[in-house]
C-alpha cells in the first residue's frame, strides 16, 4: 500500500455556512489548532512508519477553512511530507481569514495553488449564505494572492441559491472572469437535511429559483466560461488548459489516495475509510499514537467497476472502454447493455474513439446515467 | 354431581371495532390467572404483528381458563375471539357455531354501531344466549342508560341482566365470568355417541402440519385414534390433542362439549376445510355437523411482483399464507404491462391490505398491487353468461348485450344531523334509499342499497369524514342489478396500460378519466422523456396530461473525496427506481395502480 494523493482535513470554520454539512467547528482557539496540527503530524508519521507514503504528488488541504490555521503549523506539517518536487500542493482559503503577509507566508512554505471561497459576489446573497466576508474582500485577496506569487487560483462559485436572479448569476460570472484565476469551480446549491438551509427547505421557507432559471444558470456558465478560454474538464469544474486540479484528478481517476484528519476519506483499492469524526476519540487516540476508529468499507467487485465509471465519466473525455474491461476483465457493452440503450437513446451518453462521455444533457442528468452503473 | 361438561362454558365476545373487545378479553384471561399481570403483552388475543399495529382481530383463537364461582365450583371457560371488521363477518358466524353463548359488548359512551347490530343478528340466528356487557364506563360521557335502552329498543334483548364494566380499570370483571357462568348453558352433546366435532379454524405449523381448530360435540378425540375428514374423506391418526392456556396445553382428550385443537400430521390445510366435521374412521357418525357457506371474495385485484424473477416466490409465499386464510383464493393471470402474476379474491379492502403486507413481510416480496375491482357479470349478444373480475377482460362493447354488477344492502348508523350529508353521499355513490328508522331521538339508522363497487372506492373514509367519524357501516351482498357501465382505459406514452384499466360508470367516467389522468401525472416521476398520459373509452381520449422531462439530476460537488457518500447516494436512487414497474419505457411507482382508490373527484 503506497500512497501518491494525501487529503489533509481542517475542522475549524470562523462560522459555519447555512449550507454546509462538512465536519468542522467554530469554536476552535489557535492552542487547539496548534494541538490538532501536532496530532495530524503524528497520524502522518504512523502512515509513514509503515512505508505507505510515495513520493506525493499532490498534497490537498480541505475543510472546515484550512487558511485559518496558523501558518506555521501548516508549514511544519508539509516540512514532515515526502513531497514530490513537482507536486500540487493546495490550500481552500476563506477570504475572511488571508491578508496579504498571510498569503505571502503560505507560498513561501510551500503551497503553490489556493483555492477561495467566494461563492458570490451579490452582498445580499454572501449575507443570506452566513459568509464573513463582503464581495470586495473576494475580489482583493485573489488579487493578493496573485501578489504573493500564486500562479495557479482557484475560485468557487455558488448558484441555484435563494433568491438568486438569472441577472446576478450573469454578473458573478462575469465579475469571476475578470479575476484571470486558472480554475472555477461552479457548484449548484445542493441541501442537505442537517443544515439550516435544509431544514428551512423542508418546512417550506426556503424560496429556491424556478428550475428553468436554474438550469439557464448553468447553461450560461458553460457558454461563458467556455467564450472565456475555460474548459469544461469535469462536471463542476473549470481551466485554462494544464490547469486543471490534478489531486481532485486523482478522485475522478479512482486512484488510491490516503485522508488524514478528523472525518478524512481514503481508498485503496477496493476499500474506502472514513476517519472518526469525534473530536475527543480523534484527539485521544492520536494524542498517544494510536489510531483512531475510522469506518471501513470493502467493495465487490461491481461496486468498484461502477466507481470507476462513474467517477472517470464525470470527466470531458469519459471513461476509456477499453481500458477498464483490461483491467476489470469484463465486457462492458454486454454487461451494461439493456440498462445503457436509452442513454444513447435520450442522448445523455455518447461514444466516440474508444471513450464513453457525457452529453451536455448528459451532464445534467449525470445521476440518471450513473445509476445504471450500479450492481 | 357436575360432569366435566356441565361445568364447560363456550362464549365468544362480539362487539363494534374499538369498543374494547380484546381489552376485555385480556381482562378475563388475567382475572382467571391464564396470565398475571407482569405476563401481559397488551391484549394476547392479537398476536400477529399487524392485528397489534391495526389495533383490530384478524384471526380468531380459542383461550381455556379455569373460573371457581361463587357457587364453589371450578368452571372450564372457552373463549373463542371473533374478528372485528366488517371484511371478516364470515370468520365471526364460524366462531360463532363453536359457542353457546355470546357477550355483546357495547361502548358506554358510544351505544350502538352498525357492526354491533350485524354481529348480533347473527348470533340469535345461532340461538345462542347473549348477555349485554356495557364497556368504558369510566369514561366522562358515558351514559350506560341510554345505552341499555338502545340495546332493548333496537335489539330487543333483555338489559335487566346486563353488567356494566370497564376492560380498562377492570371494573365488573368477576360480574362478567358469574353472569357466563350462570346464563350461558353448558354444551349439549353424549361424549359416549361417534364422534362428531366441527373444524371452525385451521392453521399451519411447519413442525406439526395443519391444526385444525374443533368444537367437538358429541365423542372425543384422543391421541392415536384414526379420524376421517367427512367432507373430504382424508384420514389420519392424531398425534396430539390440547388447548391453548393461552401457552399450547396437551390434553389428554377433548370430549363432547370441549373446544381446542388437534394434530395429526395433515400435510396439507385443504384437507382440514373450515367447516367439515371430524369423525372416528372406526367407528364413524352418520351425519356431517351443519358446516358454513363458503366466504365468498367480494373484490379482486392482480397482484404481481415488482422483480419478475420473483414469480415463483409470490406463488410460494401465496401457497404459504393460504394455509392460514381460506378466504383468499387466487389464480394465476398475465398482464401486458406487469408480467405474470396472480389474481386474487378477497373478503374486503382490509382483507387485501393484510395479505399484501402478510406476503410483503413475512416473505421479503416487493409487490405491486392493482386496483381493486368487484366481480361483473356480463349477458352477451348472443345470451351467454361471463364472469368478469378484471376490466381488461370485459368482451368488445359490440358482443356486450348488458353488464351487471353487485349490490349491496348497507347500514348506516349515524347522528340524525348527520343525514343529509348521508343522502348526499349515497347519491353520488348511486345509492337507492331504502328506509330510515329513529333508533333513539337523536340516532337514526339509514338503509340502502349501493353498488359494491362504490364502497370499496373509499366510500368509508367519505362517511367517516363527513359524519366528524360518527358513522357506523355494516353491508351485505344483496344482488346483482344492471348497470350502464363502461371500461375506462389509461395510456402512458401512448400505450395502454391494461393494469390501470377500470370499469366505471358511463356518468361518472368522464370525471373519473380526468381525475385518474391528474393524478397518475403527479404520480409518475418524471423520466427522461416527456411522459403523456391518456384516460380513453374505446378509441375516444376523454382526459390528458403530461409529465414533464427530468431536466437535471447531477450532484455537482465532490465532498472531499468522500466518494461512498456519493455511491451511497446513487444507490439509494436506484433503490428508488427498483421500487417502480418498467412498463414499455416508462417507470411506474407502485401507488401509481392504486391511483384509483384515492382520486379526489
Amino acid at each position: 500500500m503506497v500512497f501518491s494523493y494525501l487529503y489533509v482535513h481542517i475542522p475549524f470554520c470562523l462560522q459555519k455556512c447555512n449550507y454546509c454539512d462538512f465536519v468542522s467547528f467554530t469554536n476552535g482557539s489557535e492552542e487547539s489548532m496548534v494541538i490538532y496540527s501536532q496530532l495530524l503530524e503524528n497520524e502522518i508519521s504512523f502512515w509513514q512508519k509503515q512505508n505507505t507514503l510515495g513520493n506525493l504528488q499532490t498534497v490537498y488541504f480541505g475543510g472546515g477553512t484550512p487558511s485559518i490555521m496558523p501558518v506555521d503549523c501548516l508549514a511544519h506539517f508539509l516540512s514532515c511530507l515526502p513531497l514530490d518536487k513537482n507536486a500540487e500542493i493546495s490550500l481552500e482559503a476563506n477570504p475572511a481569514t488571508l491578508n496579504i503577509q498571510k498569503l505571502r507566508a503560505l507560498k513561501q512554505c510551500g503551497f503553490n495553488r489556493i483555492s477561495i471561497g467566494l461563492q458570490s459576489f451579490h452582498e445580499g446573497l454572501l449575507k443570506s449564505m452566513g459568509r464573513l466576508h463582503d464581495a470586495n474582500d473576494g475580489m482583493i485577496m485573489v488579487e493578493n494572492a496573485r501578489k504573493a506569487g500564486f500562479d495557479n487560483i482557484n475560485i468557487d462559485l455558488m448558484y441555484g441559491l435563494p433568491g438568486q436572479t438569472i441577472d446576478i448569476w450573469r454578473d458573478t460570472l462575469r465579475k469571476a472572469i475578470a479575476l484571470q484565476t486558472e480554475h472555477i469551480s461552479v457548484y449548484g446549491l445542493h441541501l442537505e437535511e442537517s443544515t439550516p438551509w435544509g431544514k428551512a427547505e423542508a418546512s417550506g421557507a426556503l424560496l429556491l429559483p424556478e428550475e428553468d432559471a436554474s438550469l439557464a444558470m448553468w447553461q450560461i456558465t458553460h457558454h461563458v466560461l467556455a467564450k472565456a478560454g475555460f474548459e469544461n474538464y469535469e462536471i463542476a469544474n473549470y481551466a485554462r488548459p494544464g490547469f486543471a486540479c490534478r489531486h481532485n484528478l486523482a478522485y475522478w481517476q479512482r486512484e488510491d489516495y490516503l485522508g488524514i484528519g478528523l472525518a478524512a476519506a481514503s481508498c485503496w483499492q477496493n476499500k474506502r475509510w472514513v476517519n472518526t469524526e469525534n473530536w475527543q476519540t480523534y484527539t485521544q487516540c492520536w494524542q498517544n499514537h494510536t489510531c483512531a476508529p475510522y469506518e471501513e468499507e470493502v467493495l465487490t467487485m461491481g461496486q468498484v467497476l461502477a466507481e470507476r465509471i462513474f467517477l472517470g465519466l464525470r470527466l470531458k473525455n469519459g471513461i476509456c472502454i477499453a481500458e477498464i474491461e483490461e483491467q476489470f476483465g469484463v465486457d462492458l457493452r454486454t454487461r451494461f447493455y439493456k440498462d445503457m440503450l436509452p442513454l444513447f437513446q435520450n442522448d445523455l451518453l455518447a461514444e466516440k474513439d474508444g471513450f464513453w462521455y457525457l452529453t451536455q444533457r448528459g451532464k445534467l442528468l449525470a445521476n440518471e446515467v450513473f445509476a445504471v452503473f450500479l450492481p | 354431581m357436575t360432569t366435566q361438561q356441565e361445568t364447560t362454558r363456550n362464549f365468544c365476545i362480539i362487539a363494534h371495532i374499538d369498543h374494547g373487545k380484546s381489552t376485555l378479553a385480556d381482562r378475563l384471561l388475567e382475572y382467571t390467572g391464564a396470565l398475571s399481570a407482569r405476563e401481559m403483552t397488551k391484549q394476547v388475543l392479537d398476536n400477529m404483528d399487524l392485528e397489534k399495529e391495526r389495533g383490530i382481530t384478524i384471526k380468531l383463537k380459542a383461550i381455556r381458563v379455569k373460573y371457581k364461582a361463587d357457587d364453589g365450583i371450578e368452571y372450564t371457560l372457552n373463549l373463542i375471539d371473533t374478528p372485528g371488521h366488517v371484511d371478516f363477518n364470515y370468520e365471526v358466524s364460524r366462531s360463532l357455531a363453536a359457542c353457546e353463548g355470546a357477550l355483546l359488548v357495547v361502548d358506554a359512551a358510544q351505544g350502538i354501531e352498525a357492526q354491533t347490530l350485524a354481529n348480533v343478528y347473527l348470533a340469535l340466528e345461532n340461538d345462542l344466549e347473549i348477555i349485554p356487557v356495557i364497556n368504558k364506563i369510566d369514561l366522562p360521557s358515558a351514559n350506560p342508560e341510554e345505552v341499555k335502552r338502545q340495546i332493548e329498543e333496537v335489539i330487543g334483548l333483555d338489559t335487566s341482566n346486563a353488567i356494566l364494566t370497564s376492560a380498562k380499570t377492570g371494573v365488573g370483571t368477576k360480574e362478567i365470568l358469574e353472569a357466563i357462568v350462570k346464563y350461558i348453558p353448558p354444551p349439549q352433546g353424549d361424549r359416549h355417541a361417534p364422534l362428531q366435532a366441527l373444524i371452525f379454524d385451521s392453521h399451519f405449523d411447519a413442525y406439526k402440519g395443519a391444526i385444525p381448530y374443533v368444537r367437538v360435540v358429541n365423542g372425543s378425540i384422543k391421541p392415536g385414534m384414526q379420524i376421517r375428514m367427512m367432507g373430504t374423506g382424508k384420514v389420519a391418526e392424531v398425534t396430539e390433542v390440547g388447548v391453548l392456556t393461552p401457552a399450547i396445553k396437551q390434553v389428554a382428550s377433548l370430549d363432547g362439549g370441549d373446544v381446542g385443537f388437534l394434530a395429526a400430521q395433515i400435510k396439507n390445510v385443504k384437507d382440514t376445510q373450515v367447516g367439515d366435521t371430524i369423525t372416528d374412521d372406526k367407528n364413524p357418525a352418520p351425519l356431517e355437523l351443519p358446516g358454513y357457506r363458503k366466504a365468498n371474495p367480494m373484490v379482486y385485484c392482480g397482484l404481481y411482483p415488482l422483480d419478475t424473477s420473483e414469480y415463483n416466490e409470490l406463488k410460494d409465499a401465496l401457497e404459504k399464507l393460504q394455509l392460514n386464510d381460506a378466504a383468499l383464493i387466487y389464480e394465476p393471470e398475465t398482464s401486458l404491462a406487469l408480467g405474470f402474476g396472480f389474481r386474487c379474491g378477497f373478503l374486503g379492502l382490509l382483507h387485501m391490505e393484510i395479505v399484501r403486507e402478510r406476503l410483503e413481510r413475512e416473505n421479503g416480496l416487493d409487490l405491486l398491487v392493482t386496483a381493486p375491482s368487484v366481480n361483473y357479470r356480463i349477458t352477451t349478444t348472443e345470451g351467454e353468461i361471463l364472469e368478469v373480475d378484471n376490466p381488461v377482460n370485459l368482451p368488445d362493447v359490440q358482443k356486450i348485450g348488458y353488464i351487471e354488477e353487485p349490490y349491496v344492502k348497507a347500514t348506516i348508523l349515524v347522528p340524525s344531523e348527520f343525514v343529509g350529508s348521508i343522502m348526499e353521499l349515497t347519491r353520488e355513490r348511486r345509492g337507492t334509499f331504502i328506509n330510515m328508522e329513529y333508533i333513539t331521538e337523536k340516532r337514526v339508522m339509514l338503509t340502502y342499497e349501493l353498488p359494491l363497487s362504490e364502497i370499496i372506492y373509499d366510500f368509508f373514509d367519505q362517511l367517516k369524514s363527513r359524519t366528524k367519524g360518527y358513522a357506523s357501516l355494516d353491508y351485505e351482498l344483496c344482488g346483482y342489478r344492471e348497470s350502464d357501465l363502461v371500461k375506462l382505459d389509461i395510456l402512458v406514452n401512448g400505450e395502454v396500460v391494461d393494469a390501470l384499466s377500470c370499469i366505471v360508470h358511463r356518468d361518472k367516467a368522464y370525471q373519473r378519466g380526468r381525475a385518474l389522468a391528474y393524478k397518475l401525472a403527479r404520480l409518475i416521476p418524471r423520466q427522461m422523456f416527456e411522459v403523456p398520459i391518456q384516460a380513453a373509452i374505446g378509441n375516444k381520449v376523454i382526459a390528458r396530461e403530461t409529465v414533464k422531462a427530468l431536466r437535471k439530476n447531477v450532484l455537482e460537488k465532490c465532498y472531499g473525496g468522500d466518494i461512498s457518500r456519493k455511491r451511497k447516494l446513487l444507490e439509494k436512487q436506484k433503490e428508488g427506481k427498483k421500487r417502480m414497474k418498467q412498463v414499455g419505457s416508462v417507470e411506474i411507482p407502485q401507488e401509481a395502480f392504486m391511483a384509483v382508490l384515492e382520486i379526489d373527484e
